[in-house]
């Protein structure tokens, strides 16, 4: 289902719902199979994650993760659950 | 037996292709952004006698493939015996090491190479490489690929040593691998060359491409099914993998920092966005004003006097000298010099074209751009990917259109190919420098940079049209890293100079050579292959053809047999309007070329003339009409023979209405005027309202701000 993350549970909120510099720490990528394995690939698990900025539209996040800098649409940020 | 190999394996943008040019002397392209590299490419190198071929692949992050290009890579890590020099960049060492740690899974043993060990070190971070060499059982070579001296220390041990990694991978327990590995059958396992484990582990992470291969019965899926559904493996592999990663660097690390790779002050000003844009369009301004206007035109100037001086001036002398005939001398000072000799003249500007781009492309600034222009591009049916093709283009559209490769969705990736021909490309300058130079003289800057905005706002619109129904993009991906800004290297822009000066000399040595050759004569010549210049009252050949062809241009005011031969020469290569109207007009080659060939457009006398509104037409319709036989030739290979051809028409028909509107706002009746003004300014405000509506439109779901299906349902319930 593609709106399971609608439901907050346990403090558990979508990183695109963040706010910018602050740190949140990663519990769970959400989404198909294709989207989650990239984003595991790129080192979105067990790690922190901070918001460095949004694009003009809000279409774009760039990510501070794993010491470097990566530039996502909403549509996978919306996938990476966080916590404070 | 089988022939060495040694392939070069790493994360994008690490620099690979800078250590393939190294270790081959090769002159492939790079730059400081992700997915330059989009084709294996190998060379054979000599050491110490041996031949040694040497593979470049496209960058990967896992072991794992999201397109094409990264299938044919893996494909062949695992199925070739090839030495695997794996390159790290030690400013990711961790996210690089998880690619390292998949190819140990297979069983493969690279060798690692540590890339930009001395930047690290500036930032205050410092590995022991002795002791992460032993603690992987691996050889560990810093070798930084921009330093020089240590190249060959490569060539040598990568030649040499034989590998053997006995690390232990202690995650593979905590794995239901045994489980995996006791329902499939040897055979299955057998049509792998890697480790069984990796396999495995690829079934466990439900890698479609790996269990597409090993063709499971009903029941074996049924079987991994319950294994498979009980965790959520695709997580945990890649933690333990993480995990794995980080105590070994935490045993390594002598220094710590934390610094964090491609973040940057200036960033805040290049991204800010107010700043974004004006930055931008400033950076562009200046390339184009130093290119078209002070200094490439000086340099242009000089190379001039130098080609007449030494070339044309000599040989014309010597020609008359020997009594050769004169058709032989006309071919040679109209034909030759006059068609292609003048073209030399644009070198400069063409160099500094070239460096400028490079310039960008090296330094990092390229992924910024990507980033910006990502919401905006999004709404045509780009991505922010396509603002390197199209920046790309404006050297050559031939070579840019290959780098639409690196787009992640295929639509999209299509589209981009498809708009890059509208760009204006360093062919067509020599168009506007000649026709809006005799119109506009000093003013010309202005139109120049009018002419390529049109290109892109032309190649924008036709991607929002094309996106509405035939090439949609959907709810696609974007993933960009954000390299360092990184100071560009002197010999690299030198090579990539080089290679265009190169490719541009050779196609006018060659096609565009003999093309001249052939204009000349069908302009010199009679159907009855007379003289023309001794028999004053034959037709040649070419304005036979030309006249014959002129009356589809008579409604956009280019009906003038010269201009139709021009732009079907043009086809061939875009270099060849100017040559060919040279030929036409009869202007030789001289200092003052240029300046003669724009002149002679202004006397009716000559075959080719413009009034200001034709010359503009002619400019407009020169930038938009088709693309050269090259491009035509990529564009077949990159997104096959029906959009191609699609593409070229679509061309042909915006070009042609653009060019028909202007020309009737010109020339028709008031009443027309009136009617087209009309029809113009409701198509216009069509497509701005929708554009606006776009932006405003948003849906009922609270998630995607869009009217999905899923949330739709569950909003309302």
């Amino acid at each position: 289902m593609d709106c399971s993350y609608l439901f907050i549970m346990d403090n558990l909120f979508s990183l695109s719902n963040g706010e910018t510099g602050i740190n949140y720490i990663i519990k769970s990528i959400e989404g198909s199979n294709k989207i989650k394995r990239r984003l595991l690939d790129l080192g979105f698990v067990n790690t922190s994650v901070k918001i460095l900025k949004r694009s003009t539209l809000r279409g774009v996040f760039l990510l501070e993760i794993r010491h470097f800098v990566l530039a996502l649409k909403r549509k996978e940020v919306e996938k990476i659950m966080v916590a404070k | 037996m089988s022939k060495e190999q040694i392939v070069l394996v790493g994360n994008p943008n690490v620099g690979k292709t800078t250590l393939y040019n190294k270790l081959t002397k090769s002159f492939e392209h790079t730059g400081n952004w992700h997915g330059v590299t989009v084709d294996k490419k190998e060379k054979i190198i000599k050491v110490e006698g041996r031949e040694i071929g040497v593979i470049d692949l496209p960058g990967l992050y896992s072991m794992t493939s999201y397109s094409f290009e990264e299938q044919v890579a893996i494909d062949f890590l695992l199925s070739n015996d090839a030495k695997i020099v794996n390159i790290c960049d030690a400013n990711i060492l961790e996210r690089n090491l998880y690619l390292t740690l998949q190819l140990l899974e297979a069983g493969l043993k690279p060798t690692i190479l540590i890339n930009f060990d001395n930047e690290i070190k500036k930032k205050g971070k410092e590995y022991d490489y002795d002791k992460f060499s032993k603690i992987l059982d691996l050889k560990v070579i810093k070798n930084d690929v921009f330093l020089k001296k240590n190249v060959f220390d490569l060539k040598e041990s990568t030649a040499k040593v034989a590998f053997a990694s006995n690390l232990t991978l202690d995650y593979l327990k905590k794995l239901p691998i045994t489980e995996i590995l006791s329902i499939l059958s040897l055979s299955q396992l057998g049509a792998f060359r890697c480790n069984k484990e990796f396999i495995a582990i690829k079934v466990l992470e439900q890698d479609e491409k790996i269990i597409e291969k090993l063709g499971l019965s009903d029941s074996q899926k049924k079987r991994i099914d319950e294994i498979v559904l009980k965790n959520d493996y695709l997580t945990l592999i890649a933690k333990y993998r993480y995990e794995f990663i980080e105590k070994i660097l935490l045993e390594c690390v002598v220094k710590q920092n934390n610094t964090v790779y491609g973040k940057f002050k200036a960033d805040k000003f290049v991204l800010n966005k107010f700043l974004c844009l004006p930055i931008f369009l400033a950076i562009l301004f200046l390339i184009f004003y130093i290119t078209f206007s002070s200094l490439g035109s000086i340099l242009s100037e000089g190379l001039k006097i130098i080609i007449d001086k030494l070339i044309g001036d000599p040989i014309t002398n010597l020609l008359y000298k020997i009594n050769a005939p004169a058709w032989i001398i006309g071919l040679f000072s109209t034909g030759i010099i006059g068609g292609v000799g003048g073209l030399l003249s644009f070198i400069p500007q063409i160099v500094l074209l070239f460096l400028f781009l490079s310039l960008l492309e090296d330094s990092g600034y390229m992924s910024r751009l990507a980033f910006s222009f990502e919401d905006i591009f999004y709404k045509f049916g780009l991505s922010g990917k396509s603002i390197f093709t199209i920046l790309m283009s404006f050297g050559c559209t031939t070579t840019a259109v290959l780098t639409a490769r690196n787009i992640e969705d295929k639509n999209t990736k299509i589209k981009t190919a498809m708009i890059s021909p509208y760009m204006s490309c360093s062919a067509k300058l020599p168009i506007y420098a000649v026709i809006g130079g005799a119109f506009f003289s000093k003013g010309n800057i202005f139109i120049i940079i009018g002419l390529y905005l049109l290109g892109v706002v032309v190649g924008l619109l036709i991607s929002n049209l094309l996106s509405k129904k035939y090439l949609q993009s959907g709810e696609r991906s974007f993933i960009l890293e954000f390299p360092p800004y990184r100071m560009p290297s002197f010999k690299q822009i030198m090579i990539t100079i080089w290679q265009n000066i190169k490719q541009f000399v050779v196609k006018v040595a060659t096609i565009l050579l003999s093309f001249s050759v052939i204009v000349w004569i069908l302009q010199n010549f009679s159907f009855k292959f007379e003289y023309i210049p001794t028999v004053w009252t034959a037709t040649s050949m070419l304005e036979k053809i030309g006249k014959a062809l002129a009356i589809i241009f008579r409604p956009i005011g280019l009906d003038n047999w010269g201009i139709v031969v021009s732009l079907l020469v043009g086809i061939m290569a875009k270099e060849m309007v100017v040559g060919t109207m040279a030929i036409i007009n009869n202007v030789p080659n001289s200092v003052n070329f240029e300046k003669q060939l724009g002149a002679s457009f202004l006397v009716s006398g000559f075959a080719i003339n413009f009034s200001t509104l034709t010359a503009v037409i002619m400019m407009i319709f020169s930038l938009l009409y088709m693309p050269c036989i090259s491009t035509i030739a990529v564009l077949k290979k990159e997104i096959g023979w029906k959009l191609t051809i699609l593409t070229c028409a679509v061309q042909f028909s915006v070009a042609y209405l653009i060019c028909f509107i202007i020309y009737q706002l010109g020339t028709g009746t008031i009443l027309s005027k009136i009617i087209i003004s009309i029809l113009v300014v409701f198509f216009i405000l069509y497509l701005l309202i929708k554009s606006f509506k776009m932006v405003r439109s948003k849906g009922t779901c609270l998630n995607c701000s869009k009217n999905c299906k899923n949330c739709v349902a569950k909003n309302i319930d």
